[in-house]
This record gives structure tokens, C-alpha cells and sequence, in this order.
């Protein structure tokens, strides 16, 4: 019974060991919860506030980190709204998603250009990039390709779902690109 | 007894070079480099005799303070003549090194991460923009802007002044400190009629090293505080709304001077004893300080700064109490000068070196109610 206890617990200790070299510890990168979403009171004037935070947001580093907040911020949302099957506010959601993420490189250029050393911003875009292919990635998988959107009071929509997400896809790969070429 | 009190704050001036970061680039400068070289190994090698240079600095300053506030030959000599001796005390300490804290490079990056990088200051931590050359010697460059918008506005001027050189920064930064001493003198002395008050405020070697040699904003925002209450107490309304500027201005310096918040609604037309309850409500807020970090010597500024505006009496206790503070509020440094650590027995020694002076100054009180009590009674 004690030789098995001792075996045992060499086990652990050799496991416990090895974690330390097998673990990554860095951190992952961390998406948002969801905001305030469609319907909520309060999503108008988060709309709104998101659009005033430009405005707070000034300088080339704090742009970028404005920019990636929104891409972040619409992707969940998105992401949010397709597992409701709220598809068309999906789409717009990660329409906007997609416009934030253009902004990346542009004001990531601007930074560079006035000699601010931009490589810790650029692995923190390269990480969220990642991020967001993956939540797209599992996103196309799961959704049908086309859906036909009809609202109550309004004409029917075609919403080809997939061909949104994959061109999410190929957007955040070109962006990710762009940035390590900087 | 003059004399030896300017060559304490000569020697103070000088003893504060020693303490140039080592971080700090003075290559340029050969002065500069052998007082580092020179006063250096004092100040980082030879800690128990830097610690007891401080100490005897101290001790001669606050012997000189109380020989001037007891109405001793001292003070007849110096109120011939007020404004030379006061000119000459601050020229001298605003030549010396900002020593004791890194406040002023923390105020001088946060400056640059504005007007030079064009980054928003409470998005953009310093130490974002890691090829920035002052993070060497910027000690909270892992925060955004600690100190609100009038601040960060007010450091526009030195910073442009500075024109980039990082020691002709400093002490420009350091001139914007010894302006707000002298604005707080007018003041205190426009508001009391007494050079008593002045000297109370002026030559308290508290508000001597933190202000002067340090270089604190605090003194920016008490400024800003005091003209609120001498301009909410007019009658007519442009004043009050330029009152109610001041008051805005000077929360958004550091935000402690919120409490004075309950006179925008008062004004001074009931009578109140103004600076009296603003002395206790500054230092309450001053008690207040350690839930967010802790009792930073410089803090005092916020109630010596009202101490200086009431009535000195004789055996005023509000008054004693107050230099019993700063007593042992200056004899804050003393262990980190001895162990240059933060951390270990550093706090303990520290709050204990604090609480001595105004413990003793209560047995003292105490001790001498009883002995009038008995004496009265006997």
C-alpha cells in the first residue's frame, strides 16, 4: 500500500514538474462580455458614446486602442446575435466590427511614423486578430450559409451569413498582414 | 543664528544633488556629474550618514522655524526685511535637485506622453511608448495620468519651456512650484495682515522641502483652493461664478480639495471661522489618504495651508498640533534613506516616525493641563 502512496506521489511530482515546461503562461487574449445588445435602453446611447469616445480617444496609441475596443466590442456582439439567431443585427454588428479593424493599421502607421516603438501594440493586435478568427471560424461552422431574414413589417431579407464571415476571415488575415509588414 | 540657517538651507541645496538618479543623463553637465560622483556615494553608499545629514538639516531648519514663531530676535530681524529673506530661502532650494520624491518625473513625463507624443494622458501610460528615454527615471510609468485635466493644462508652460532638455525641464517645472509658494504668501498675508501667518506657512521646513526642493503640486491646488474661498465670500455674482472656476480647478489638480465643496453654498456671509473648518476638513481628508495609498509627506501642504490662514495665538493648539505634524511627517523619509527600500520594516518605521512628534506634543499637553489643574487647586 506504501509503495503504491510513494508511486503515486512520484507521478504527481514528475506531472507537476513537467507542467512547468510544458505550460504557455502567457496570457490569452481576452475578448469583452457582451455590451449592451439590440433592444437593450441603452444600446442607443452606447452607440452614442462609442462614437463620442473618438473624440476622448486622441493620439496615434489611443486611437488604436479605441479602434481595437470597438472591433472587439462588435465581434461579441455579433458572435451574441447569431446564437439568438438575430441575424441581420448580426451582420450589422460585425459590418462595424470590420470597419474598426480597418482603422488598425492605419493609425498603427501614423505611430510608427512618429517614432513610437509600436511592437508591443502590434503582438497585442496580432493576439486579438487571432482571437477573432477563431470566434468567426467556429461562428462559419455552426450558422447556415444563406438565410432568408423576414421581419414582421418589413420585406424579407437574403443574408448570405457565411460569405460575411469568411470575408471577416479574410479581412482580419489581410489587416494582420499589413501590421507585421509595418 | 541667520547665517547659520542660510548655510543649512545652502547645504540642503547641495546635499540634494547627491540624489540624481543614477537613471538620469547629465553627461553634458560636468558640474552635475561630479556632484553625483561626489555627493552620490553619500547619498546611495554612505546611507547612515546621509540619513543623520538629513536628519541635522531638519533639525536646524525646524529649530531656526520655532526660534522665529516664538517672536525671538530672529523674527524682529527677519520682518525688516520680509521679502529679501524670503526671495533668498527660495532662490536657494529652488537650486537644488528635486530629492526625496519622483513626483516631479512622473508630472514631467505625463507632460511629454500630452504635448510632445500627442497621446492622451489617462489612456496612454508612459510606458507604452517603450523607446521613450525618461521611462529610465520615471518611476509610475505603468499608470495613466495620476493628476486631473487644470494640472496636466498648467504643465503645458513648463514643458514648452523646457524645449525638450530634460534639465531645464525640471526646473521649469520646479519654477511653476516656487511661483504658487509666492502667489500662497501674497495670500496668506493679504488675508491675515500678519507676517507671523507668512512665516508660518513660508518657512515650515516641511513646505520648504516638498514644495521648494521636491517640487509637489500640491501647492498649485491649495493656490486655486484658497482664492475659491476668498472670491465665493464677495457678494456679487461674477465673483462667486469665478469663485466657483477656482474651486473647479482646483479639484481637478488632485482632487482633495473636494471637501471644500459645503462653502459654494455657505459663501462666508454667516460668519463661519472659514479657514478654521476648512483646516479640519482638509485634514480629515488628509487622514484619509492611506485607504487609497498613504500619508505622503507632502499632503500637509492641503492644513498647513489653513493653519497659516487663522489667527496665531499663544498657545494656539491648532497651531502647535500642526508643526508636531510636519515634524513628524518630515521624519517620513528618514528610513527610506536609511534602507532605500519601500517595502520591509519601511512602513512600520515610517508611520512611527510619524506619530512620535504628535504623540509626545499630546503627553506634552496633557502633562501640562495636569500640572495647571494641581498647581490651581495646591
Amino acid at each position: 500500500m506504501s509503495k503504491m502512496i510513494v508511486k503515486i506521489a512520484g507521478i504527481l511530482l514528475v506531472g507537476i514538474f513537467l507542467l512547468f515546461f510544458t505550460i504557455d503562461v502567457r496570457a490569452e487574449y481576452v475578448l469583452p462580455y457582451p455590451s449592451y445588445m439590440p433592444g437593450h435602453p441603452l444600446y442607443r446611447i452606447s452607440r452614442i458614446l462609442d462614437n463620442f469616445n473618438k473624440w476622448w480617444y486622441w493620439g496615434n496609441i489611443a486611437r488604436v486602442k479605441y479602434y481595437l475596443k470597438l472591433a472587439d466590442k462588435y465581434i461579441i456582439e455579433a458572435k451574441t446575435l447569431i446564437e439568438y439567431k438575430q441575424y441581420l443585427l448580426a451582420a450589422g454588428a460585425l459590418a462595424r466590427s470590420n470597419n474598426a479593424i480597418v482603422s488598425l493599421p492605419v493609425y498603427l502607421e501614423k505611430a510608427k511614423n512618429e517614432s513610437k516603438d509600436i511592437t508591443t501594440l502590434r503582438s497585442i493586435i496580432n493576439d486579438a486578430v487571432l482571437a477573432h478568427e477563431k470566434i468567426l471560424f467556429n461562428l462559419s461552422v455552426a450558422t447556415p450559409e444563406n438565410i432568408l431574414w423576414t421581419p414582421e413589417k418589413s420585406q424579407p431579407t437574403q443574408i448570405h451569413l457565411s460569405d460575411l464571415l469568411n470575408q471577416a476571415i479574410i479581412l482580419r488575415t489581410k489587416i494582420k498582414n499589413k501590421i507585421n509588414n509595418l | 543664528m541667520i547665517r547659520i540657517y542660510i548655510l543649512t538651507l545652502i547645504s540642503l541645496s547641495v546635499f540634494s544633488f547627491g540624489f540624481i538618479d543614477r537613471n538620469i543623463p547629465v553627461d553634458d553637465n560636468h558640474l552635475l556629474i561630479f556632484l553625483r560622483q561626489v555627493l552620490g556615494i553619500l547619498v546611495y553608499e554612505k546611507r547612515l550618514w546621509s540619513t543623520l545629514i538629513y536628519l541635522v538639516i531638519v533639525s536646524l531648519l525646524f529649530i531656526f522655524y520655532l526660534l522665529c514663531l516664538s517672536q525671538s530676535r530672529i523674527y524682529y530681524v527677519i520682518s525688516r526685511y520680509p521679502r529679501k529673506f524670503l526671495i533668498l530661502v527660495s532662490l536657494i532650494l529652488f537650486i537644488s535637485f528635486p530629492a526625496l520624491s519622483y513626483d516631479i518625473f512622473n508630472y514631467m513625463t505625463t507632460a511629454k506622453v500630452a504635448f510632445f507624443h500627442k497621446e492622451n494622458p489617462y489612456l496612454v501610460m508612459p510606458i507604452e511608448i517603450s523607446n521613450e528615454p525618461w521611462l529610465a527615471f520615471t518611476r509610475a510609468a505603468n499608470k495613466v495620468a495620476l493628476y486631473g485635466p487644470t494640472w496636466i493644462a498648467i504643465t503645458w508652460f513648463p514643458f514648452q519651456l523646457g524645449k525638450g532638455n530634460l534639465l531645464a525641464t525640471i526646473y521649469a517645472f520646479k519654477f511653476v512650484m516656487l511661483i504658487n509658494y509666492f502667489i500662497m504668501l501674497i495670500l496668506i498675508y493679504r488675508l491675515t495682515n500678519n507676517f507671523k501667518n507668512v512665516i508660518f506657512f513660508g518657512l515650515n521646513p516641511l513646505v520648504l522641502i516638498e514644495v521648494l526642493v521636491s517640487a509637489h503640486n500640491d501647492i498649485v491646488m491649495m493656490v486655486l483652493a484658497v482664492t475659491y474661498l476668498i472670491l465665493i465670500g464677495y457678494k456679487n455674482f461674477k465673483s462667486k461664478l469665478i469663485g466657483l472656476f477656482f474651486f473647479i480647478s482646483s479639484v481637478f489638480v488632485k482632487g482633495a480639495t473636494i471637501v471644500l465643496f459645503p462653502f459654494l453654498f455657505m459663501g462666508r456671509n454667516l460668519k463661519l471661522p472659514v479657514f478654521q473648518i476648512s483646516y479640519w476638513l482638509m485634514f480629515a481628508i488628509f487622514l484619509l489618504t492611506p485607504v487609497r495609498e498613504e500619508l505622503y509627506p507632502w499632503y500637509a501642504v492641503w492644513f498647513i495651508t489653513f493653519a497659516a490662514l487663522t489667527t496665531i495665538k499663544k498657545d494656539s493648539m491648532l497651531h502647535a498640533f500642526t508643526i508636531a505634524m510636519t515634524i513628524g511627517l518630515s521624519l517620513r523619509h528618514v528610513p527610506y534613506l536609511y534602507t532605500r527600500e519601500y517595502g520591509g520594516y519601511g512602513p512600520v518605521l515610517r508611520t512611527m516616525f510619524t506619530l512620535a512628534p504628535p504623540l509626545f506634543f499630546g503627553l506634552y499637553m496633557q502633562a501640562r493641563s495636569w500640572l495647571i489643574k494641581s498647581t490651581s487647586n495646591g
